[in-house]
């Protein structure tokens, strides 16, 4: 720890928050906040990472040091190491416990209901209208107005979701639009828990498009490629496998959780027939043509950015070697008849005409 | 003399701090409150407070209240000949106030400290900085609300306090804060609040509860009168509303075109349709609690502040959030102006004040747009890198590094924004910092960018090149501010005819009589009308005493047919 901080509190190093505390309270009084900013703030810092000193563990290192000013402690990322670290710190108040908390167990019951329907051997399609059911009785319970139990249960569904998906998945739009995840993740302080929750959640929606779009022209690919990844049955080939690959490409990229809503065993023999497919020499070689293009050059030195260029380029190649194609094809087929009124000819030169 | 001022979307208070203690200034009428309204009276004199706020309902094209939910829009009022801004109207409450403390302590009151609601965004507290200039104050310090709440309470009895939480709910926003004190140190940890929240928004629940009843049409506005009756409707709202507060059910009644239209309310049918009004009131209580690193169950206290927590519903859902009863000790009307005095004591180093300090926070994220790459590699631009976070201890100062992105890239530009939304235009812009730097391969080229914030939430920029050791410095733009503006704003509101102080009562009286002659019938309006004409003959006249008396008697004839009476 640096000596500047104690030097600054004009106190020796101690881990007693009370005399931290005390001691900053006494150096405030000598300075004036508003007409010495830099005092301030320099006897602030030292303030706060003597604070963050004491709060740390003093020889357990594993446990990382607590700070409550800058850790969420409703929502917390792990939750059970901070619920029992706080109480530690504030003395719990003299006030008797919430009542109406106290007086509605009911969603207890729920709670527990829905922890082994989740973890159950039972197919998710069959526990969906129970688990919407216990969800909605805990969402709307009276208890629910208390906003230190709403946290409890927030951080509660927060778990489940993550840790049952994707079999808690109607859970998690309940609890979603109820404590309006899609607003918190719009923040720029979004836990990281909710995020990955909220990741799930537009994946969910994603699919769910594509299942409703089913018809829709312009998703055919998609829709249809889908319903392969989903069928394990259908042995891979040729024919879809642009489509499949796409998606596939599609899924890891931008909605991984949706890898939960296709069979991983057809996922597994799309992928190894792709490979295959990307190992056949004439794949190899068109790549290794593109890979001449100076936008692969340049995508090269700034991952990303030239996407557009490689388009350009990949369009230029197909359409300058098909054109090359098909004007050898032309000169074959063109030089067939000449080929034949040329020799017709000379052979009628040859036989005459002098007669 | 430095003066605390609250300047409330309905009420405003002034208060001074003296022997010890901060105490509350009455205005001309003798009342501790004067109502924010501003009204041009038929002679080209400008009212200001409870005659104009009775106005209000007679006069609706002549009279602007509820100007503080404009406060940064730059949205004009129109009163006779002349625009306002909703800063030249806050202006001129500020003036006036100013008056009040001048006539009560009899000294030249040149220095103030006004409070703003926690969550105030930056343009609203300069307009509000610039109001105090307009009115001929030196602009002390601005001291958000709930902090001025707790300032009171926290020092009254010079104890150490476990955290506890101001509640703050008024005429037109709602703040939350959560506050310490230890040893003699009163340190804000947190606020939070939505500032289109308060009082003025139940009025409108009330107004379509009593719509569905008597005029479900919608057919009783007649085109050109619709901003007259919506001031009728919004006042019979108001008076109805008070009521629920002590009853389980109110009437609510408005004299339209010489008839009477009557409605009556249950508390149960208000409460039913304000649930989604009072399902705001939880996000910000859940906010600042997060923020200051605390369970609702470890608070000591739920101070409630602002008119609108004396709604019995708003209690009830206040109570049903913590799970506890909230402390309705504090005067809600008075707690945030005396807060402003103690502060203003502090500023003026009141001996009394010695060893006391504040420390407050800012409450919104502070930090600039930047582009960043994913870990696709794809690169997103807009994105909000937050400097200053929301709820640090001002006044304070945090840097942050950046680089170019592009090769040969010659300037950066720095949008400065305020607000917690990932996408950084979806928050407030400040300004724009725009910075030359050497052409240099993409990344090669850093910019330090350095936000100081000091106590009055004043914001300062600098940027340093370390290749070139160049900085370049802003301090975020005042808007129209500039010196000169101001000056010609003061002058040309200096130039407008108030209304003598002396008077006050006279008008006052008047305008009571005319907005209740409007709205009873028959034998009253009569009553109402002789007086009014047995006292315009005697102002005429101008007979001190005559006028007094009358006046008395007027008074109490209106407190008789009224009830008890609001502003
Ligand atoms: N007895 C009561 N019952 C119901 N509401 C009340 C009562 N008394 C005051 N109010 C409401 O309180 C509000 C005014 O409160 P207050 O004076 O604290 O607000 P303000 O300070 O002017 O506004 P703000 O702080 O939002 O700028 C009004 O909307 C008024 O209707
Ligand atoms: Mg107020």
């Amino acid at each position: 720890m640096n000596d500047a901080i104690w030097d600054r509190l004009q106190i020796a190093a101690t881990r007693d928050e009370a005399s931290i505390r005390r001691a900053y309270a006494v150096q405030l009084k000598r300075i004036d906040p508003e007409a010495e900013p830099a005092r301030f703030i320099a006897l602030r810092h030292a303030f706060e990472q003597a604070r963050a000193f004491a709060r740390a563990w003093p020889d357990d290192d594993e446990a990382a040091p607590f700070d409550a000013s800058d850790t969420d402690a409703e929502i917390a990322p792990d939750g059970p190491a901070i619920a029992t670290e706080v109480p530690d710190r504030i003395p719990e108040p003299a006030w008797a416990p919430a009542p109406l908390v106290a007086a509605a167990p009911t969603w207890m019951a729920d709670v527990d209901a829905i922890e082994r329907l989740i973890w159950s051997d039972t197919p998710a399609a069959d526990i969906r209208d129970e688990l919407i059911a216990r969800t909605t009785q805990i969402l709307h319970d009276p208890a629910m107005l208390s906003i230190a139990h709403a946290a409890e249960i927030e951080r509660w569904a927060i778990d489940i979701a993550i840790d049952g998906m994707p079999r808690s998945d109607a859970l998690l739009i309940l609890a979603a639009d109820h404590f309006d995840w899609v607003a918190t993740a719009e923040r720029w302080d979004c836990p990281p828990r909710i995020r990955e929750v909220m990741k799930r959640y537009w994946d969910i929606g994603w699919v769910q498009s594509l299942e409703r779009d089913g018809r829709a022209d312009e998703r055919f690919d998609e829709v249809y490629a889908l319903a392969l990844l989903r069928d394990p049955s259908l042995p891979p080939r040729s024919g879809p496998a642009a489509m499949v690959a796409a998606l596939l490409g599609v899924i890891r990229r931008h909605h991984p959780t949706a890898l939960h809503d296709v069979s991983p065993a057809a996922v597994t023999a799309w992928d190894a027939y792709l490979t295959r497919r990307d190992a056949r020499w004439y794949r190899r070689a068109g790549r290794w043509l593109l890979s001449l293009s100076p936008a692969a050059w340049y995508d090269r030195r700034q991952p990303g950015t030239q996407a557009i260029l490689a388009r350009i380029w990949q369009y230029l190649v197909w359409t300058i070697g098909g054109a090359a194609f098909l004007f050898l094809c032309l000169v074959l087929i063109a030089i067939g008849p000449i080929g034949w009124v040329a020799a017709y000819n000379m052979m009628s030169h040859r036989s005459g005409y002098r007669s | 003399m430095i003066v605390g001022i609250d300047l409330g979307t309905t009420n405003s208070a002034v208060a001074c701090f003296r022997n010890g203690a901060p105490e509350l200034i009455p205005n001309a009428l003798g009342e501790l409150l004067t109502p924010s309204a501003v009204s041009l009276a038929d002679d080209g004199q400008l009212l200001v407070g409870r005659p104009a706020r009775d106005r209000q309902s007679t006069h609706p094209a002549q009279t602007a209240t509820v100007f503080k939910r404009l406060m940064g829009t730059g949205r004009t009022t129109q009163l006779g000949r002349h625009t306002y801004l909703p800063e030249d109207l806050s202006a001129l409450v500020l003036a006036s106030l100013k008056r009040d403390a001048e006539a009560y302590l009899g000294a030249a009151v040149t220095h103030a400290v006004i409070t703003v609601p926690a969550y105030f965004n930056d343009r609203q507290r300069k307009a509000t900085r610039r109001a105090g200039e307009i009115a001929g104050f030196t602009v002390d310090r601005l001291i958000n609300e709930p902090t001025a709440a707790a300032l009171a309470y926290g020092i009254h009895d010079r104890q150490d306090r476990e955290p506890f939480l101001v509640f703050d709910l008024g005429g037109g926003t709602f703040d939350v804060s959560v506050v310490e004190v230890f040893d003699g140190v009163v340190e804000v940890r947190a606020s939070a609040g939505d500032n289109r929240l308060g009082g003025e928004d139940f009025n409108d629940v009330v107004m379509r509860l009593a719509r569905e009843t008597i005029d479900p049409a919608d057919g009783l506005a007649g085109g050109a009168r619709a901003d007259r009756f919506e001031a009728v409707w919004r006042a019979a709202a108001e008076r109805c509303r008070r009521t629920l507060s002590e009853a389980e059910e109110a009437l609510f009644r408005i004299v339209w075109d010489g008839k009477e239209h009557v409605a009556t309310l249950t508390a149960h049918a208000f409460e039913a349709a304000a649930e989604p009004l009072l399902h705001r009131l939880r996000d910000p209580v859940l906010r600042s609690l997060r923020d200051g690193g605390l369970r609702s169950d470890s608070l000591s206290d739920i101070v409630l502040v602002g008119g609108a927590t004396r709604m019995p519903i708003v209690r009830r859902a206040v109570t049903r959030l913590f799970g506890r009863f909230p402390n309705a000790s504090l005067h809600p009307d008075h707690a945030v102006a005396l807060g402003a005095a103690v502060q203003a004591g502090l500023k003026a180093r009141d001996a009394a004040l010695e060893e006391v300090r504040l420390t407050d926070v800012c409450p919104f994220t502070l930090g600039v747009a930047a582009a960043d790459h994913d870990t696709f590699g794809n690169l997103h631009h807009d994105v909000f890198v937050p400097i200053i976070e929301r709820n640090s201890v001002v006044p304070l100062s945090r840097s942050h590094g950046f680089q170019t992105i592009v090769d040969r890239q010659t300037k950066i530009q720095f949008q400065i924004y305020q607000g917690e939304a990932r996408r950084a235009s979806d928050n407030v812009l400040l300004d724009t910092v725009e910075v030359v730097v050497p052409p240099r391969p993409a990344g090669e080229v850093r910019a330090d960018v350095r936000f100081s914030y000091d106590a009055s939430g004043l914001l300062e920029v600098d940027v340093t090149i370390p290749i070139t050791q160049q900085t370049f410095q802003r301090v975020v733009s005042e808007g129209d501010g500039d010196a000169d503006t101001l000056d010609a704003r003061r002058s040309a509101l200096a130039a407008l005819k108030i209304h003598p102080r002396e008077a006050a009562p006279n008008a006052a009286a008047m305008a009571r009589a005319e907005r209740c002659y409007e709205s009873f019938l028959g034998d009253q309006r009569e009553r109402i009308g002789q007086m009014v004409m047995a006292f315009q003959a005697v102002l005429d006249r101008q007979e001190p005493h005559a006028i007094a008396d009358l006046r008395r008697e007027l008074e109490a004839m209106l407190d008789a047919m009224e009830g008890e009476r609001f502003l």
